[in-house]
C-alpha cells in the first residue's frame, strides 16, 4: 500500500486570502475613477502618458527581475500600479521620453537598486518625479502646459497672484478637477473617492492618510491664523494641487511609510504639516509631494514610536 | 469579514470512541517503567517524568509491545491484562505533595504555583473547537473537583472562570468572568489579562478547562490522564491518548486524501502530522482534516513592510522585522524586537499579503536559541550584548523552502 502524503507545514495552516496581486489591483481599481476624470479634462495626452509610465514600468520591472535571477513577480501589479502612479505625476503635456524617463527612474533607482518591492525607503514614483522635475523643469510643471488648456494651477496663483487670486477656486471646482497638476493628481474628488473606498475596504489603514489631511489642515490654519489675508485656508490646501493624492495613495506606499499606528498618525501629521510649510515658504509650488519624500526620510524615526510588547512569560 | 475569529460558546455532548487495539504513548522523555513483553494494566504508571511535567500511564489494558524512539506501544491483550487500575486518591499533607501527586497522575503542574487568583480558561483555544466547553458543560463534577484541587495547591484568594459572552457556564460558586469569544482572546496569556487588566500578572496562575478536566478526574476517580477531549467537525470524541490519528477519523467518519493537512488542533494552531498512524498526545483538543485546496500556501517572497503584521499582532510585535532577523539567523535581533513575547497564535502569517510563514521563521528562532542555550552552560548563555548574529548555517535555507502545496 502507498503510504497517504499528506501536507505538513507550520501553522496557521489557512490565511486571510490578502495577496500582494489582490492589494495592488484594488489600489488600481481606486485609481481608476481618477484616472477618467484625467482623461476627460485633458483628452488622449493623459492617455498617452499613463500608458507610456505604466508599460516602462512593467518592461522595466520585468528586465530587472529577469537579468538578477530573481523570481520574475511582475505579474503581481506592483510594477503598473507604481507607474500609473507615477503617471499622475506628470503633466498630460510631458514628451514620450519624459514619460518614459520617469517610469524607468521610479523603478529602477526608486525600487530595484534596494531589491524590489519593501526594499525601498522612499516613496518610488515621487523619487521618479522628482528627479525629472530637478531635471527638466520646464517640462514637468504644470503650469508650462497652460498653452493647451484653460485651466490654471490654484497654488501657483496663491504663489505668484496672491490669496485675492487663489480664494477665487472654488471647491466644487478643484473636487473635480478644474486646476493644473500632475494629470491624476489634480482629481481631488474622484482620488477621495478612491481613497475613502480603500480605507472602507480595510485595504488601506486609516492613520496616514487622515493624518496627512488633519496635518495639512491645521498646519494651514495656523498658518491663516498667523497671517491672515496672506496665507491660504485649510480647503484650499487640502483641495489644491496633489494633497489628496499624496495622502492616500503617495504618503501610503507601504515600504517607505511607518508601521505602527502611532507611528502612522505621527508620519502622516508631519507629511501634512509639512506641504503646508513647503507651500508657504518653499520655492516649490507643491509642496506636498516634497514633504511626502520628506516624511519617507523619517520613517525609520517614526518606526521608533512602537507600543511596547507584550511581556515575555517569567519575567513579570 | 472577522467572523473567521468567532470562538464557539455551544458545545455538543461528548462521545466515547471505543478504545483502538494499540496505543502508542508519546513519553516526552520520561523514564520507562516497564519492559517490552512485560503485561500492563489500563491506568497503570508505565514512564516518569522528571520535573512536574507529568508521567505516562497505559491507556488501554496489555502488553507493552514495542518501544520505538520516545514511544511506547501498548497491544490490547484481554488475557494479558490485569485489572484496571485507579490509582486512589491524590492526597498530600501540603501543596507540594498534592503537586508531586498530581504529576504522578499525568497532569503537569509545575505552573501551578502560589496565586492570588487562579484563573479557570473555558474559551475555547481556536475557532471551531468545543471540547473546552462541552467539559464545562457535561463534566461538571469532575470541574468542580478539579477547582477544588487546584484551590489546595495554589491557595488562591479566588477562582474565576473565563466563558465565552453569552454561553451560560459556570464553575460552582466561582464568580465567572465572561469575554467576547474571539480568537485569540482564549490564550491563556490574553484571558489572563482580560480577567485582571494586566498582562501577565505575577500573582495569576491560569489552568484551561481541559486540565481542570484532568485534575478533576485524577481527585474524582483516582484515574490517570489516559483521555483526552477531541472536537472533530463539530463533535465531542473521548479518546485514549495514543490512539491513532487513523482511529479517531475512522471512528468520525472523516478521509483524509492524499495532500490534504491532518491537524491535531485547529486550522490556526494545529500541529500537521504527516502519518495517521501519529498518537494522540495528552492534552489535544481537535482533530481537523484541512483539504488541500483549503491549506495554506506559503511563498519564499520579500517582506513588503505592510506592516498588518504588527497591526494584527495580539503581543505587539514588530513581526514583519523581528522575523527578518530570523529569516538571515540573526536569532538574538529577533530577541530584541520580542521574540519571548510571541504566542505563536499565527495571526501574522495568517494575514500576511506576501504569504511569508512567519510563525515558522518565529519557531526556527525559538529553537535555535534553546539549541545555543542548551549547547552552553547556563550562567553564559543569554545575553549577549548586541546582536551579535548566532550564526547557524543552513539555517536560513530550511526556513526558505517553500511548503508544498
Amino acid at each position: 500500500m502507498i503510504p497517504l502524503k499528506l501536507t505538513a507545514s507550520c501553522p496557521p495552516h489557512v490565511l486571510s486570502g490578502r495577496t500582494v496581486r489582490g492589494l495592488m489591483i484594488e489600489t488600481l481599481l481606486a485609481l481608476c475613477p481618477a484616472a477618467a476624470m484625467a482623461v476627460w479634462h485633458y483628452g488622449l495626452p493623459a492617455l498617452r502618458v499613463m500608458a507610456l509610465c505604466a508599460g516602462a514600468a512593467v518592461c522595466a520591472e520585468w528586465a530587472v527581475e529577469r537579468l538578477s535571477g530573481r523570481p520574475v513577480r511582475v505579474d503581481d501589479g506592483s510594477a503598473l500600479l507604481l507607474g500609473l502612479l507615477t503617471a499622475f505625476l506628470l503633466p498630460a503635456t510631458a514628451p514620450w521620453w519624459l514619460a518614459l524617463a520617469a517610469a524607468f527612474i521610479a523603478v529602477l533607482l526608486g525600487r530595484e537598486l534596494f531589491g524590489g518591492l519593501g526594499g525601498n525607503p522612499l516613496c518610488p514614483p515621487l523619487l521618479g518625479w522628482a528627479i525629472c522635475m530637478l531635471s527638466w523643469r520646464g517640462l514637468m510643471k504644470p503650469e508650462f502646459a497652460v498653452l493647451h488648456t484653460e485651466l490654471v494651477s490654484p497654488l501657483s496663483e496663491l504663489k505668484y497672484q496672491g490669496l485675492a487670486v487663489a480664494d477665487r477656486f472654488p471647491a466644487l471646482d478643484l473636487l473635480l478637477g478644474q486646476q493644473l497638476s500632475g494629470l491624476g493628481a489634480a482629481q481631488a474628488g474622484a482620488l477621495l473617492l478612491g481613497g475613502l473606498w480603500l480605507v472602507l475596504r480595510g485595504r488601506l489603514r486609516p492613520h496616514i492618510p487622515f493624518g496627512f489631511l488633519a496635518g495639512t489642515a491645521l498646519m494651514a490654519l495656523v498658518l491663516q491664523l498667523l497671517r491672515p489675508g496672506v496665507s491660504a485656508g485649510p480647503l484650499f490646501h487640502l483641495l489644491a494641487g496633489g494633497t489628496v493624492f499624496a495622502a492616500f495613495f503617495l504618503a501610503t506606499d507601504p515600504a517607505s511609510s511607518p508601521v505602527t499606528r502611532r507611528g502612522m498618525a505621527a508620519y502622516g501629521l508631519f507629511a501634512g504639516a509639512m506641504s503646508v510649510v513647503i507651500r508657504t515658504f518653499g520655492v516649490w509650488i507643491d509642496g506636498a509631494f516634497f514633504a511626502v519624500l520628506l516624511a519617507g526620510l523619517a520613517t525609520p524615526m517614526f518606526d521608533r514610536l512602537r507600543p511596547r510588547v507584550f511581556p515575555a512569560p517569567g519575567r513579570g | 469579514m472577522r467572523n473567521v475569529f468567532r470562538l464557539a460558546d455551544r458545545a455538543a455532548p461528548i462521545e466515547d470512541v471505543p478504545d483502538p487495539l494499540r496505543v502508542r504513548l508519546p513519553l516526552g522523555g520520561a523514564r520507562l517503567l516497564v519492559r517490552v513483553g512485560d503485561a500492563v494494566a489500563a491506568g497503570q504508571r508505565v514512564a516518569e517524568s522528571p520535573g512536574l511535567r507529568g508521567d505516562v500511564h497505559a491507556s488501554i489494558g496489555g502488553v507493552a509491545a514495542a518501544v520505538d524512539g520516545d514511544f511506547l506501544t501498548i497491544s490490547r491483550d484481554p488475557d494479558a491484562a490485569p485489572a484496571p487500575e485507579r490509582l486512589g486518591e491524590v492526597a498530600g499533607a501540603d501543596a507540594d505533595a498534592l503537586r508531586r501527586g498530581l504529576a504522578a497522575m499525568g497532569v503537569p503542574c509545575a505552573d501551578l504555583t502560589d496565586a492570588d487568583l487562579l484563573v479557570v480558561n473555558a474559551l475555547e483555544p481556536e475557532p471551531g473547537v468545543t471540547a473546552l466547553g462541552a467539559l464545562c458543560r457535561f463534566e461538571s463534577p469532575a470541574m468542580l473537583a478539579g477547582a477544588r484541587l487546584a484551590q489546595r495547591i495554589a491557595e488562591p484568594s479566588r477562582i474565576v472562570l473565563a466563558a465565552p459572552r453569552g454561553a451560560g457556564l459556570s464553575l460552582g460558586p466561582n464568580p465567572v468572568h465572561e469575554l467576547e469569544p474571539r480568537y485569540p482572546d482564549g490564550l491563556d496569556a490574553l484571558t489572563v489579562r482580560a480577567v485582571t487588566g494586566r498582562e501577565r500578572p505575577g500573582n495569576a496562575v491560569v489552568v484551561g478547562a481541559d486540565r481542570l478536566w484532568l485534575m478533576g478526574r485524577a481527585a474524582l476517580e483516582g484515574r490517570a490522564a489516559t483521555r483526552a477531549v477531541l472536537t472533530v467537525r463539530g463533535r465531542n470524541l473521548r479518546v485514549a491518548v495514543g490512539a491513532s490519528v487513523r482511529h479517531v477519523l475512522d471512528f468520525a467518519g472523516l478521509a483524509a486524501h492524499e495532500g490534504d493537512r491532518v491537524l491535531l488542533g485547529g486550522a490556526l494552531r494545529g500541529e500537521a502530522v504527516w502519518d495517521l498512524d501519529a498518537p494522540v498526545p495528552r492534552g489535544a483538543y481537535a482533530l481537523t482534516v484541512l483539504p488541500r485546496a483549503a491549506g495554506a500556501v506559503y511563498t519564499d517572497a520579500a517582506c513588503m513592510n505592510c506592516g498588518e503584521c504588527h497591526l494584527i499582532c495580539p503581543a505587539r510585535i514588530l513581526v514583519g522585522i523581528m522575523a527578518r532577523f530570523a529569516e538571515f539567523g540573526r536569532f538574538e535581533g529577533a530577541q530584541r524586537y520580542g521574540l519571548d513575547s510571541c504566542l505563536e497564535c499565527g495571526l501574522c502569517a495568517w494575514v500576511c499579503p506576501a504569504r511569508r510563514p512567519l510563525l515558522q521563521f518565529i519557531r526556527l528562532a525559538r529553537r535555535e536559541l534553546a539549541r545555543a542555550a542548551e549547547a552552553q552552560p547556563p550562567a553564559a548563555s543569554m545575553e549577549t550584548p548586541g546582536d551579535a548574529p548566532v550564526e547557524a548555517p543552513g539555517a536560513a535555507p530550511e526556513a526558505r523552502r517553500e511548503v508544498p502545496a
